[in-house]
Order: structure tokens, then sequence, then C-alpha cells
């Protein structure tokens, strides 16, 4: 959708809109959240579907009687006030059945924050670190490290040229992980919070200076996924993305061990050929 | 709610005069809740903060 | 009613029958509709340098790219538009609607502490020109949100310490606005109004001090341990000297949470007062009104760490936090319940301050929605810091809080001035910014959803069109807000004479006196059965 189209019609914008939310299995839809491709992230995505709903059936409902009351019961049909005023019985009846309704979406919710909470028996750990404004992957026990920066070029965030297809969500070193393999992620940041954040995956994590935070996933399907920081960190905070390129575990040894024979990565000074530090920045932060 | 407002068209010296002297009681009052209330937020910020300090 | 002027005839042999002249009487001013006038213009201010602020932060999110604003720039607007619309239009504007409200409905003479009440307002014409000072400061104003999470806060430049003082300004004229009302609601009332016979503005302005009082010095606390910090070499929340920058995550939402309740409580007090005098009907349930109100209250000192789920909190922390949020949705779902009971077999009339009284509840019931969807910590791992929040946020202060003030000028307004504001003009007003608010707003749902973080100043090209919509409402809401301007300085200014009852199902005190009300009220105080 282009959009000049969006602006001209509110109405087709309408349409696929319904048509978007009924075509849930749609992996990248921009009205709704991904399915992902992880099996905590499809439970996170029903879990959001199931509170959803719920949500559009109770504003039916409350929004509907409203509604009605406004028609029928306005001055202008010649509507006589009432004048009832309370009733401990309806009081009581619409603080339970809330609390209902609320214990069911607390159960489901709790049995996949537990399964969230389990990293436990990871066959990979990744060590992830943020900077202002790039990450730093390390393959803990692989020996393998190397930095992770914007490759979207200055001339297309500033106009001069074309954007990309990937604009912005587009890195010079991907990081590359196996499918099929339960994998660790703990993280750290060098100098401020950033927040490690790919929607495929169905979370984000933190990553906060001097503490470490973990966090695990296992995905089912190759391809490249992308997602970016996700916690304010300074001038650069929109310009450092993630791209997490799923291979075959065959692929990903292939890709190990050619990493390995590479030199260790420069220190964090790699930083300043950083699109994002020289974004119009000649004003240092 | 049913409201009765007390004449005070040709209101009576000492009417009004009681009413003054009820309005200085109660501000009189009203200083003490102040106070208690000021004592109460200065408790907070410093507690907190020596609470804070002694983590 | 007649009755009411002779309390400012008889006032007539003694000392102050009238406001003296010029600026000096806005300056020394001890009088609480003085007070609550200058207080509802300041926020009345406040609200377009925060709106021009919102302005630029829309104009740059237009279109992918980095066009008007440098991004650095663009954060300090982020961060300046929060902490002006907070602290300098919607907390100032409902302190001001207490001023010029409590004293006439619960038959008070004045506030409790007149000269204290002119201070804590005078304090924050100062605070905020300090604040918006910072601008011009080399390296800028403070750019690290209004959240002001270390570590990256303490990147400010210069302005930091201008900001810390400024927020603490802020802080001591709310506190002392706070402990104000109290004294003035626990000790001022007229003989006969029992705390259950209260309005409920009152009631829930009650609350809101309360609340005031318990977090505004925890806010202070923190911003000084941060200042602190940054110049005298403590470690509170510097990792490498055993700090913890999470603490300060902790202490800041243990103020912020509660204060989004302090900026929507007198809202719901607004709403209980206007739909039953245009339903023409007693409000339903006023009893639990007051209980839910006083549970909101509560539940808000335990939930704090829900804006915080992806910190890394232990399981038992994330369930603790998730279920305590969840539970208020039923104090919440009550008052809303309680509403539209109200409406129900009600004889409606729709003039301006009903429709938004209304836009309220739908609206603010739909940001209500979102946060209960916020509140599944699952779910919120994928929605923290996204446009989804954003929607979330501003659907509960825009048509929320916004709108409520917007319906208590327009309901109140007739009593303050003497005169009926333009009915036609209040409802293209009406129309335009509920209309312009949901262009605005309701996208940025879909935003979020698909994957855009808050915060940004350039994005990905998947979220160009809604983009363009939200900007485009925001332009429509923002410039509507101009007309509103001109319908308050139109009704100050003349207008249709105002009958002293205003509005034909209006109840309380407050109407009683005539329209506008002499300088003086109550003097005398007036017998409540």
């Amino acid at each position: 959708m282009t959009s000049s189209r969006i602006l001209r019609g509110g109405g087709i914008a309408l349409i696929s809109a319904l048509s978007a939310w009924s075509a849930s299995a749609h992996a990248d839809s921009i009205w709704n959240m991904t399915r992902g491709v992880t099996d905590i992230s499809r439970n996170v995505y029903d879990l959001h579907m199931l509170i959803l709903w719920i949500c559009v059936f109770i504003g039916i409902g409350v929004f509907g009687v409203m509604f009605w009351s406004i028609y029928h019961h306005r001055k202008s049909r010649g509507a006589e006030p009432a004048q009832f005023h309370e009733s401990t019985a309806v009081e009581v009846a619409w603080t339970v059945v809330p609390m209902v309704i609320l214990i069911s979406m607390a159960v489901p919710a709790t049995q996949v924050l537990i399964r969230m909470a389990d990293a436990s028996e990871a066959e990979l750990t990744i060590k992830v670190t943020g900077y202002q404004w790039l990450w730093q992957y390390e393959y803990l026990d692989e020996d393998v490290s190397f930095f992770s920066a914007l490759s979207t070029p200055h001339d297309q965030i500033y106009g001069d040229a074309p954007k990309g297809e990937h604009y912005l969500l587009e890195v010079d070193n991907p990081l590359v992980v196996p499918v099929g393999t339960k994998i660790r992620f703990v993280f750290t940041s060098a100098d401020v919070i950033h927040s490690w954040w790919v929607p495929a995956l169905g979370w984000k994590q933190d990553t906060i200076p001097g503490f470490i935070n973990e966090n695990w996933t296992l995905i089912e399907k190759p391809g490249t996924y992308r997602g970016q920081c996700a916690e304010l960190c300074g001038r650069g905070h929109a310009f450092m993305p993630i791209v997490v390129e799923a291979v075959s575990p065959a692929e990903f040894q292939e890709w190990l061990a050619r990493m390995k024979g590479q030199d260790a990565p420069e220190a964090p000074t790699a930083q300043t050929d950083s699109p994002a530090l020289t974004l119009a920045g000649d004003q240092p932060l | 709610m049913a409201v009765k407002m007390v004449d005070s068209s040709t209101p009576p010296e000492d009417e009004a005069g009681a009413a003054r002297e009820r309005v200085a009681r109660l501000r009189r009052a009203a200083r003490r809740t102040a106070l208690a209330l000021a004592v109460l937020a200065g408790a907070f910020y410093f507690g907190f903060i020596l609470s804070m300090m002694g983590r | 009613m007649s009755t009411a002027s002779p309390a400012l005839d008889h006032d007539h042999d003694h000392e102050h029958h009238g406001p003296a002249r010029g600026l000096k009487r806005w300056l020394l001013t001890t009088n609480h509709k003085d007070i609550g006038t200058l207080y509802l213009l300041f926020s009345l201010a406040m609200f377009f340098v925060g709106g021009a602020m919102a302005l630029v932060i829309r104009a740059e999110l237009f279109q992918p790219g980095m066009q008007i604003v440098d991004p650095h720039f663009f954060n300090q607007m982020t961060t300046m538009h929060a902490l002006i619309m907070v602290f300098g239009a919607v907390m100032p504007a409902f302190v001001g609607l207490a001023n010029w409200l409590i004293p006439m409905m619960i038959g008070a003479p004045d506030m409790a502490l007149p000269r204290m009440n002119n201070w804590s307002f005078w304090i924050l014409p100062f605070a905020f020109t300090l604040l918006l000072s910072t601008l011009f400061i080399p390296g800028g104003g403070p750019a690290g949100g209004w959240t002001l999470y270390p570590p990256l806060v303490l990147q400010t430049g210069q302005a930091f310490p201008f900001v810390i003082l400024a927020i603490h300004m802020m802080g001591v004229s709310s506190i002392m606005g706070a402990i104000n009302v109290i004294a003035t609601i626990l000790n001022m009332r007229a003989p006969g109004m029992t705390l259950m016979k209260m309005p409920l503005f009152v009631w829930t302005w009650l609350i809101t001090a309360f609340l005031l009082i318990a977090v505004m010095p925890v806010l202070a606390g923190a911003v000084t341990m941060l200042l602190t910090d940054k110049y005298f070499g403590t470690s509170f929340f510097n990792a490498a000297g055993g700090g913890d920058p999470v603490l300060f995550q902790h202490i800041f939402w243990f103020f912020g949470h509660p204060e989004v309740y302090i900026m929507i409580l007198p809202a719901f007090g607004i709403i209980s007062h206007i739909i039953p005098t245009f339903a023409r009907k007693p409000l339903f349930g006023y009893a639990s009104m007051v209980y839910a109100t006083a549970s909101i209250a509560f539940l808000s000192f335990i939930v704090w760490a829900h804006h915080m789920f992806t910190v890394g909190m232990p399981l038992a922390g994330i369930l603790f936090f998730m279920y305590a949020t969840m539970l208020i949705a039923v104090p919440t779902g009550v008052k809303v319940f309680n509403w539209v009971a109200t409406m129900w077999r009600g004889s409606m009339t729709f003039e301006t301050p009903m429709l938004f009284a209304i836009a309220f509840v739908i609206l603010f019931t739909i940001g209500g929605f979102s946060g209960l969807m916020l509140s599944i910590a699952p779910a919120d791992f994928q929605y923290h810091d996204t446009y989804f929040v954003v929607a979330h946020f501003h659907y509960v202060l825009v048509p929320g809080s916004v709108f409520s003030l917007m319906a208590a000028a327009y309901y109140w307004l007739p009593k303050w001035t003497g005169h009926m504001y333009n009915e036609t003009l209040g409802k293209v007003h009406f129309w335009l910014s509920v209309i312009g608010v949901n262009i605005l707003f309701f996208p940025q749902h879909f935003l979020g959803l698909a994957g855009m973080p808050r915060r940004i100043p350039d994005y990905a090209l998947q979220f160009t069109q809604f983009n363009m919509i939200s900007t485009v409402g925001a332009f429509i809401f923002g410039l509507s807000q101009l007309l509103f301007l001109y319908i308050v300085i139109q009704t100050i200014r003349g207008g249709a004479k105002a009958t002293d009852q205003v509005w034909d199902g209006a109840k309380g005190l407050e109407w009683t006196l005539s329209s506008p009300p002499p300088y003086h009220t109550f003097t005398t105080a007036p017998e409540v059965k």
C-alpha cells in the first residue's frame, strides 16, 4: 500500500484492516502483532488475541448499553428521568463478574510466563552487549565475537538517496543462529540502558550496565528477522537495529568455523565508523 | 442537596462576628492539619533518602 | 438563587469587598477564585507550549528520514513535551479547578491557607521558565525522556542541575497545593456537610491530595540522588560504584504510577458531576464511587513495576505485579458501569460538557482496555516501549484527563464568568477534538503492534502510512484547540447572561451562588441538610 492511497481512501484502509485481522496467519501484518517464529512468540500472540477479543466483547456490551440509553433516554424524546440511584446487588455483580474474567486471563498468562522464565538446558549461549549505538555479540565457549551496526547509508537517512527496502533495519554483521536449537542470551550494556527486541522472537529484554539479564529462544523457521533497540538510549536510539539470520545447524557450524578463523574484533572504538554516530553529528554526545 | 442559606440580608452584628470567629477557629485547626502533613511529607523525603544511603 | 448575594453585601462593612486593581491583584491575591483563575490560565498556556512540541514531534515523524530536526533535539522535544504536559498543563489545571470549586462546593469562605495558596501558584511560572530555558543552554535541554532514567539522563549537559531544580520547584508547589486541599476539606466544611455528603469532585481531590503528599517527596528524593550521583560522587544508581540503575526505575515508578492516578482521579470526579446533571438523575452508586476511588488509590502503590517488566525481574515479582495491575480493572470498571447506570433511564440533553463527558467515558475505557492488555506480562514483553504504549497512555491522558478538563471548563465557565459560552462553537470544538484525537492516537496502536518503538525520530518504511495519518490527526487536534482558546476569551468578555443554576439539572452548593459568584462567598456558612 502506498501512503497516498491510504490518505485518499480511509474506507479502503478500514476494509483492509478487517481483512488483515481475519487473516491472522499473515506474519508481517502492519495491523497486528507478529505471530513470530517460535513457540513462545505464538503463545504470546494467542494471549494478545484472547485479551483483545475479551476487551472487544466487553466494549461492545458496555458501549452498546450506553448508546441504547443515549438514543432512547433523551429529553428530546420525552424521556422522564427515573430517580433510582443505588443497588448493592448490581454493584456486587459488576465487581464479581470482572474478577472472574480477570482470573480467566491470568491463568493462561501465568502458564506462558512460567515457560518463558525457564532458560535452562540451552545448547548455545550468546552474550549481547549494548553500546551507544551498536550491538556486540559474543558466542560464549566458541570464541567468536563481533560488532553489529546500522548499515543504512547516511544519504538515505537525509533524503539524498532513495530509501532501500530494509531502511534502518539492516546491519553490517547480522547475528547468525541455528534453527531448532535452544539458545540462551545473556544481556548487558557498556554505557546506558538499551533493550534488545526482535518481534518475531516474542520478547524484548533490557541490557543494563553492570547487570546481566537472560532470556532464551528456539527458532523454528530459517529466515531473517529484524528488530531494533527499544529503550531510549540517546541520539542514535533509532539507529541501532538488530538483524537475526536463522540458518540450519549445518550452515551455522560452517559459519562458526569461518568466523573462528578471523581475528578478534576491534575494541568498541569501532563504533566511530557507525553511520549512527556521524549522523548529523558534529555534536558529540 | 437541601440547602438553607442563613438569611443575612440585614445581619445582626453578632451573627457576622460569630461567622468570622468560626472561620478563624477552623483556620487554626487547618493550620495544625497542614503542619502535620508538611512534617509527613518531609519525613517521607528525608526518611527515603536516608534509607537509600543505608543500603 | 437570590439568597446568595447577601453574603457579599454583608461584607461591605468590613475590609476587602472586592479585588484590588491591576497587576497587584494577581501577584498578591489570596482569593481562591483568583488563584484558581491563575492556575487555569497558566495550564492553558502550558498546554499550548507542550502541544507545539508535540507538533514538532509529529511533523518530524510525518515521513521516514530526518527532515526537520536533529535526533538530539527530537529527544529534547519528547522529554520536554511530557514534563510540560504532566507538570505544567494537566496537574495545574486540576489544582485550578480545586481552588475554584472546593470552597464553593463545601461551603467554605476560601481555602484554609490562602497565603500558602498564593505561593504554591507563583512558584510555577518560575519553575517552568527555568525548565524551558534549558532548551537554550549549550548542549540543550534534558533529552533522556521524562522518566529520567540513569545512566542516560546523566549524559545531559549543563542543563541538568536546572532541570532538577525545576522539578523540585514543581514538587514543592504540588505538595503545598495538596496540603492546602486536605486542610481545607477536613476543616472548612459547612455545618452538616459530612464526608459522605461531599460532592465527588471533592472526594476525588481529597484522595488525590493524599497521593501527592505520599509520592512527590519520593520523586524529589530520586532526583536529588541523581544530582548527587552526577556532581558529588555518590553511586546510588551507578553499577560501577555498587549502585543499581534499576533501583531508580523502581523509585521513579513508585512515584510515577500514583502520579498517573493523580492526573485521572479528579477527572473521575468531574465526570461524576456532569453526567448526573445532563441525565437529570442522581449519580448511581455514590458510595461505591467513593470506595472505588479509594481502592484505585491504594492499588496505585503496589503496581509500579508493571512499567518495567523487561528489566529482568524474578518470575515471582512479575507475577505479583501482573496480578495487582489486573485488579485495577475492577474498581475502574465499577466507575464506568456506574456512569452508564446513571445515564440509564435519565432524561439526557447533549450540551458541550455532556458531549465531552460521554467521549471521556468511551475513550477512557478504550485506554483502560489497552491498559488491561498491557498488564498481561507475557504480552507486555512485546508491547513494552512501543507505540502501543504511547497510544494507551495518550488515550487515558488526552481524551481522558484533558477531555474532562474541557468538559469542566464548559460546565463551570458560565458559573465563573456569568456568561454562557457559544454553544455552537463549543460543539464544533468538541467534534473537531474528538475526531482529531482518534485520527491522532488510534493508528498508534497498530504502529506499536507492528513493531515501532517509541521515542524514535526516524523509522522503517512499513510504518509510514500510520505515521502520516497520525500526524494529520495531530494537526487537526492541535489547531482545533485554538478554537477553545477563542471560545474561552469570548465567554470571559461577554455573552448571554447565565442563570444562577446555569444547567437545569445541576445540584450542589456552587449553583446556589450567583453567576458570577461574588468575590467572597460563604463568609457565613450555609447549612447543609
